[in-house]
C-alpha cells in the first residue's frame, strides 16, 4: 500500500471516528436536556433536601401532678455543653478539647475517658454530650470561655426531675434513654435529648406524655457541618399533656415515711394503700423503701444500681400492686359473707373453737391456743377465730370462696394507669387442676378460708375488697389518673350481688375487730368521736411442724427476716360513715397487730385530719386555660418550679410537713393545713375547707 | 478549512522563530480557556479561594504551556526516533510499578522516584500512540487491512492494558486499549475484522467481569445500572452528581451558589466530578461552552491529523486526538450518568498534574505534527528527502 492510499484510508476512517464522537457529545446533549430542562425542578428539590437537616426538638413532656397540684414530675432547664465532631478538626483534636472542657467544668477526672469514649462512637451527625446539668457558674465559664474551641456548644434543654424521689418512685417511674429496642421502635428516641418512660407512669403514658417532637431545620453540610438554623414555626414541637394523679403528695409522704427506721422500730418492707370508699381515687399508692428516681433519669451508675438490685427489701420493686402476698385473716370477711350468702350458716350458730380442729386426719390450729370456745360470726371476725372458718371453708369449699371473692376484686388486675398491676389468682378447683395437675383437696379449702394456701392478693386488692366492705357492696373500682392521659370517665359503681343484710353483718363485724372488748386490733385512732373499723392478718410463710409446735413455735424474731411473717391491716374510717379505706401490708414484719396496724392508724389518722377529698382539687386544664386568658397573675409556677429537693431524707415527721411544698406553701405548724399546698387554684381559694369534714 | 488552518507550504529546516510561528495557536488558545475555565471552577471549589487547587492548577499549566511548545518545535525525527524507546521504558515503569509501586487509594499506581512520583501508565498513553504511530509508519508497503501485520500492534496494546489492569485501574486501561484501537482502525484494518474483534471484545467484557474484574469495580458497574441500590455508597456519587447538574437548570444555579458542590454533596469536585460542578453552577449554558471547547480541540486533532502529510505525524496526532476524546467521553459520560463511574479526571478542567502534562505534552505532539506537517519522513533512521537526495 502506497503512503498515499494510507492517507486515503486515513482521512476516510478518522472521519467516521470524528462521526462516531459527534454521536457521543450528541448524546451527553441529549442527556443534559433532559436532566437540565425536563428534569430541573425535581432535582432543585432533591438539592433543597439536602441541604437542610431536619433535627429533633424534643417536646417537652407534661407534667404530673397530684391532687392538689403539687408537682412530682417535671422538666427542669438544663444546661449542657456538646461537641460536634466534625467541627472539633478532625479525631485528633476531639481528645485535647474534651480535656479543656473538662477543666473549664472541673469534671472528675474519672468520667474523662467515658465521655471521650462516647464522644468517638457518637454518630457524625449529631451531637456529643460532655456535660450536662450544669451550674449556673459552670455555665457561664463555659460560655465564655469555649468560644475559643471550635465545635463546641452550650445548649439549653430541658431534663425531668423528680422533686419528691422515692415516695412517688414506683407510681410516677422513670425516664432515661432509650434503650436499642425502643429506639428501634421509635427511631426518634435516638436523639441525645429525648427521653423515654421506662417505669410507671412515664412509661404507661409514654405517648400522651411525650407531646409531638418539633424539628429544627439545619442547613448543613454533606459532613453534617451546620452552616444556620432556619426558622420555620410550623415545626415546633407541642407540649405533651399534664397529669393530674388522686394522689396527695403528702399522705404519701406519711405513709412511705412509716416505713423509715423510727424510735423503737426498724425500717420495713412494705406497702401502703389508701382509698377513697365513695369515689375509688387512691389517695395513697405506696410501696417501701423505694429508689431514687432521680439517679436514672441520666443513667444509673452501676455500683448505686447493684445496691438497689442486692437489697432483700427489693426497693426496685412496687410492692403496692405487684406485691403478691397471702392476706391471712384480713380474707375472712369474705369467708363470713360467702357462708351466709350460700347459706351454710346462721349469724347466730356457733362453733366450738377448742384451739384446733381435724380435716381429713390432719390437724389444723386456731392462733389461740387455749381457743376461744363457743364463737358465732360475729365474734369469729372479732377475734379472728380460725376454727370457725376452716368449719366455713369445709362447708363452702373451694368453688364457692372463689366465686365470691372474684366479686370483691380478687383476681383482677386493675386498670389504673400503670403498668404492672398485678391479677394474682383465685384459686379453685379448676385452677388447681390446670396450674397444679391436681384435684382440689379439703386441706385446700382449710387453709383458703383463713387466707393462706393457695390464696393470694395484691395490696391494691385487698384496698378494694375493703372498700366494698366498707360501702357494703359498693364495686368500688380504683382510680389513680384524675386528669390527662390514662384519665378515665367517672362511671357510677353498681352493686355486688350480695344480700345487703349479709354485707352489714360483715361491715359490723370489723367494727368489732378495732372497737369491742376482746378485738384484735383494738385501739383508738385518736381523734375524738371517730371510730375505725378493721382487721388485722398475719400470713405465714413457712410450715409449723409438729415437733416445733410440740417445742413451743418459734416467735418472729428468733427467725431470719426472709422467715417471719407478713403483717397486714385492712381499715376503713369513720366506722358509721365509712370514707376512706387503709391498706397496710408489712412484709415479714410479724403480726398484722403489731406491724401494721399501728401503722395504718397513723395513715388514716392523717388522712382524716386533713380529708382531702373534700377539699378542693387541682386542674391542670383550668389552670392552663387561666393563664392562657392572662387572669391569673402569678399562676402556680408548675409547668417548670424551682423545686426545692425535698428528698427521701427529710423526716415529714407531723403529717403537715408538707412534703417538697413549695417554699410559698402553707404555715407548716397547723397540723390540718388550712390551705392546700402550693398550686391550690386561687378561684377555690374562697371555699369552706373542713379539715375533718365527715368525722362525727 | 483554510481559515481554520491556514496552509503553510515552506519545506525544509526553519528556525526555531518560525516554527513558534508554525505553532496553531488558535488551538493553544483552546487550551488555554479550558484550562482558566478549570481554575475559575476550583477557586470556587475552594470557596472562593486560590488555595488550595486554583493557584496550582494555573502555574501548572503556565509550565506545562511552555513544555507543549518545547514539544510542538523539536524535530518530528527526534519523536520518531524516542517512539520505541519511550514505550520500552513505558513498559518497564509498568512492570517496576507492579513490583515497586506504592498502593494509594487500593490500587498500585505510583512509583516513587526520589522526590518525584511517575504514574507509569500515564506515560504509557502517549508511548504507545508514538510507538503505534512509527510502526505504521514504517510499515508502509504492507496490505493492511489484512490481520496479520496488525498483530505485533495488538501484542503491543495486550501488554501495557494487562499490567495496568493489574494495578488494578480499569479506567487507565480502558483508555490505552481504546487509542490502541483506533489507530489499528485507522490505519486500515478491514472492518470485518473490526466488527469479529467487537463481538469477541463484549464477549471478553463479560467474562471478565465475571472472572478478572475486583469487586470494587464489578460494584461500580451495578451500581452505574441501578444508582439507588446503594444510594450512601457507591451509588452516592451518581445521584449526587445527577442532583447537582439536574438542579443546575438552562442557566445555573450561579457561581459559588451551587448547594451541591459547596455543602461538600458533590464528591471530588474539584477532580473527577468538576464537570457536575460546572453543570450546576453554570448551567447548561457553561455545560455547553465547555464542552465546545472541547469539541474544538479535537476538531483541531482530527484536521491536522488529516493534513499532516507524514504518516507518522498523521497517526500520532490521530491517536492523541483519541485520547483527549476517550477522557472527556468517559469523564463527562460519567458524570451525567451515561457511563459508569469510573475515576477519571477531565484534562486540563480537573485538578492534577500527571493529566494535565500528559495531555500538553501530548498536544504538543499534535502542534509537532502541524508544525512539521509537510515534511516528508522516510523509515528506519532515513528520511525520503535524504534519500530522495542520494537517489539524486
Amino acid at each position: 500500500m502506497s503512503r498515499d492510499e494510507r492517507s486515503d484510508i486515513f482521512s476516510r476512517r478518522s472521519l467516521v471516528l470524528s462521526g462516531l464522537g459527534g454521536l457521543f457529545f450528541g448524546a451527553v446533549g441529549v442527556r443534559l436536556a433532559k436532566l437540565q430542562i425536563l428534569e430541573n425542578s425535581e432535582f432543585r428539590l432533591e438539592a433543597q433536601e439536602n441541604r437542610f437537616n431536619f433535627s429533633l426538638k424534643p417536646a417537652s413532656r407534661g407534667p404530673i401532678y397530684d391532687r392538689f397540684g403539687i408537682p412530682l414530675a417535671v422538666n427542669r432547664r438544663d444546661f449542657r455543653v456538646l461537641v460536634m465532631r466534625d467541627e472539633v478538626g478532625g479525631r485528633d483534636k476531639l481528645d485535647p478539647t474534651i480535656d479543656a472542657l473538662a477543666s473549664i467544668l472541673r469534671i472528675p477526672q474519672t468520667r474523662i475517658p467515658r465521655i471521650k469514649e462516647e464522644a468517638r462512637i457518637a454518630p457524625r451527625f449529631l451531637p456529643a454530650l460532655v456535660a450536662d446539668n450544669l451550674s449556673w457558674e459552670q455555665y457561664a465559664r463555659v460560655s465564655v470561655e469555649a468560644a475559643s474551641f471550635p465545635g463546641v456548644r452550650v445548649q439549653m434543654g430541658e431534663a425531668r426531675n423528680y422533686p419528691l424521689g422515692p415516695a412517688f418512685a414506683h407510681v410516677v417511674g422513670f425516664v432515661a434513654k432509650a434503650n436499642q429496642q425502643e429506639a428501634e421502635r421509635d427511631p426518634e428516641a435516638r436523639n441525645p435529648g429525648v427521653r423515654v418512660g421506662k417505669e410507671g407512669l412515664e412509661k404507661s403514658q409514654e405517648a400522651g406524655l411525650r407531646g409531638q417532637h418539633g424539628q429544627i431545620k439545619l442547613e448543613v453540610t454533606a459532613r453534617g457541618r451546620v452552616i444556620r438554623e432556619v426558622e420555620d414555626p410550623r415545626l415546633a414541637p407541642e407540649p405533651g399533656e399534664p397529669i393530674v394523679l388522686t394522689l396527695d403528695a403528702e399522705l404519701q409522704q406519711v405513709a412511705y415515711d412509716q416505713f423509715k427506721p423510727a424510735e423503737g422500730r426498724p425500717a420495713e418492707s412494705g406497702a401502703a394503700v389508701v382509698m377513697d370508699v365513695e369515689t375509688g381515687e387512691l389517695l395513697v399508692l405506696c410501696s417501701a423503701p423505694a429508689f431514687d428516681p432521680n439517679k436514672f433519669v441520666d443513667g444509673i451508675a452501676g455500683p448505686d444500681y447493684r445496691v438497689y438490685l442486692e437489697d432483700e427489701f427489693r426497693p426496685l420493686y412496687h410492692k403496692a400492686v405487684r406485691g403478691i402476698y397471702p392476706p391471712g385473716s384480713t380474707y375472712k370477711m369474705i369467708i363470713a359473707l360467702a357462708a351466709l350468702e350460700y347459706g351454710v350458716t346462721t349469724p347466730e350458730e356457733t362453733v366450738p373453737c377448742p384451739g384446733f380442729a381435724y380435716y381429713g386426719g390432719n390437724r389444723f390450729h386456731c392462733h389461740s391456743r387455749r381457743g376461744h370456745g363457743n364463737v358465732n360470726m360475729h365474734e369469729a371476725i372479732k377475734v379472728s377465730c380460725d376454727c370457725y372458718f376452716y368449719k366455713m371453708g369445709e362447708r363452702l369449699g373451694g368453688d364457692r370462696m372463689a366465686e365470691v371473692a372474684r366479686k370483691f376484686g380478687f383476681g383482677e388486675g386493675f386498670d389504673i394507669g400503670i403498668p404492672g398491676v398485678a391479677r394474682a389468682h383465685v384459686a379453685d378447683t379448676k385452677w388447681k387442676r390446670e396450674n397444679r395437675n391436681q384435684d382440689w383437696a379439703l386441706y385446700d379449702s382449710i387453709n383458703v378460708a383463713i387466707g393462706q394456701g393457695l390464696m393470694i392478693a395484691t395490696p391494691l386488692q385487698l384496698a378494694v375488697m375493703t372498700a366494698r366492705i366498707a360501702t357494703e357492696g359498693v364495686a368500688v373500682e380504683p382510680k389513680l389518673i384524675r386528669e390527662g392521659p390514662g384519665a378515665r370517665p367517672q362511671r357510677p359503681f353498681g352493686r355486688l350481688p350480695f344480700k345487703y343484710d349479709n354485707m352489714h353483718k360483715v361491715h359490723l363485724g370489723m367494727i368489732a375487730v378495732s372497737n369491742e372488748a376482746g378485738g384484735t386490733a383494738r385501739a383508738d385512732i385518736g381523734i375524738e368521736g371517730v371510730t375505725i373499723a378493721g382487721k388485722t392478718g398475719t400470713s405465714q410463710v413457712r410450715r409449723i411442724t409438729m415437733a416445733e409446735r410440740r417445742s413451743g413455735v418459734l416467735s418472729n424474731s428468733a427467725l431470719p427476716w426472709n422467715r417471719r411473717d407478713h403483717g397486714l391491716f385492712v381499715s376503713y374510717a369513720p366506722a358509721e360513715k365509712p370514707k376512706y379505706c387503709c391498706v397496710v401490708v408489712v412484709e415479714h414484719g410479724g403480726g398484722g397487730s403489731k406491724a401494721a396496724a399501728p401503722r395504718a392508724r397513723e395513715i388514716l389518722k392523717a388522712t382524716l385530719l386533713k380529708d382531702p377529698s373534700r377539699r378542693p382539687a387541682f386542674s391542670a386544664s383550668r389552670q392552663m386555660a387561666e393563664a392562657a386568658a392572662g387572669a391569673v397573675p402569678g399562676a402556680p409556677a408548675a409547668a417548670m418550679p424551682a423545686a426545692p429537693a425535698t428528698g427521701p431524707g427529710s423526716p415529714a415527721a407531723a403529717p403537715s410537713a408538707a412534703p417538697g411544698a413549695a417554699p410559698a406553701a402553707a404555715p407548716a405548724a397547723a397540723p390540718p393545713a388550712a390551705t392546700p399546698p402550693a398550686a391550690t387554684p386561687p378561684a377555690a381559694q374562697g371555699l369552706p375547707v373542713q379539715p375533718t369534714g365527715g368525722a362525727r | 478549512m483554510s481559515v481554520l488552518l491556514p496552509t503553510y507550504s515552506e519545506e525544509g529546516r526553519d528556525s526555531f522563530r518560525a516554527r513558534l510561528g508554525k505553532i496553531e495557536w488558535g488551538l493553544v488558545l483552546v487550551l488555554a480557556l479550558i484550562a482558566c475555565t478549570g481554575a475559575l471552577l476550583l477557586y470556587g471549589a475552594a470557596g472562593g479561594s486560590f488555595e488550595p487547587w486554583s493557584a496550582n492548577h494555573l502555574i501548572r499549566f503556565s509550565i506545562f504551556v511552555v513544555m507543549m511548545v518545547v514539544v510542538a518545535t523539536v524535530d518530528v525525527r527526534v519523536w520518531y526516533h524516542l517512539a520505541y524507546p519511550a514505550y520500552g521504558i513505558a513498559v518497564l515503569l509498568l512492570v517496576a510499578v507492579e513490583l515497586f509501586g506504592k498502593v494509594a487509594m487500593g490500587a498500585q499506581r505510583w512509583l516513587e522516584l526520589g522526590p518525584i512520583q511517575v504514574q507509569p501508565s500515564e506515560f504509557m498513553k502517549i508511548a504507545l500512540a508514538m510507538a503505534l504511530a512509527r510502526y505504521y509508519h514504517d510499515g508502509e508497503a504492507r496490505r493492511l487491512d489484512l490481520i496479520t501485520p496488525h498483530l505485533i500492534p495488538l501484542v503491543m496494546i495486550a501488554v501495557p492494558s494487562a499490567l495496568i489492569m493489574m494495578q488494578p485501574d480499569l479506567g487507565t486501561a480502558l483508555m490505552v486499549v481504546g487509542v490502541g484501537c483506533a489507530l489499528v482502525i485507522l490505519a486500515g484494518l478491514s472492518w470485518w475484522f473490526v466488527a469479529g474483534a467487537g463481538a469477541l471484545g463484549i464477549t471478553g467484557a463479560v467474562l471478565g467481569y465475571f472472572f478478572v474484574m475486583h469487586e470494587f469495580q464489578k460494584e461500580r458497574i451495578l451500581n452505574f445500572l441501578d444508582p439507588s441500590r446503594d444510594p450512601l455508597g457507591t451509588g452516592y456519587h451518581i445521584t449526587q452528581s445527577k442532583i447537582a447538574i439536574g438542579s443546575g437548570g438552562i442557566f445555573g444555579v450561579g457561581f459559588m451558589q451551587g448547594s451541591q458542590s459547596q455543602l461538600d454533596f458533590l464528591p471530588e469536585r474539584h477532580t473527577d466530578f468538576i464537570l457536575a460542578m460546572l453543570l450546576e453552577e453554570f448551567g447548561m449554558i457553561g455545560g455547553v461552552f465547555v464542552l465546545g471547547l472541547y469539541v474544538a480541540a479535537l476538531v483541531y486533532g482530527v484536521l491536522i491529523a488529516r493534513s499532516c502529510r507524514h504518516l507518522f505525524g498523521k497517526y500520532l496526532a490521530g491517536g492523541i486526538t483519541v485520547l483527549l476524546f476517550i477522557y472527556v467521553a468517559i469523564n463527562a459520560g460519567m458524570v451525567v450518568g451515561l457511563l459508569p463511574v469510573v475515576g477519571e479526571a477531565l484534562p486540563l478542567l480537573s485538578h492534577g498534574g500527571s493529566v494535565m502534562m500528559s495531555m500538553l505534552f501530548g498536544f504538543g505532539l499534535i502542534q509537532n505534527a502541524w508544525v512539521f506537517r509537510e515534511r516528508t519522513l522516510g523509515t528506519g533512521f532515513v528520511t525520503r528527502d535524504r534519500r530522495e537526495a542520494r537517489r539524486g
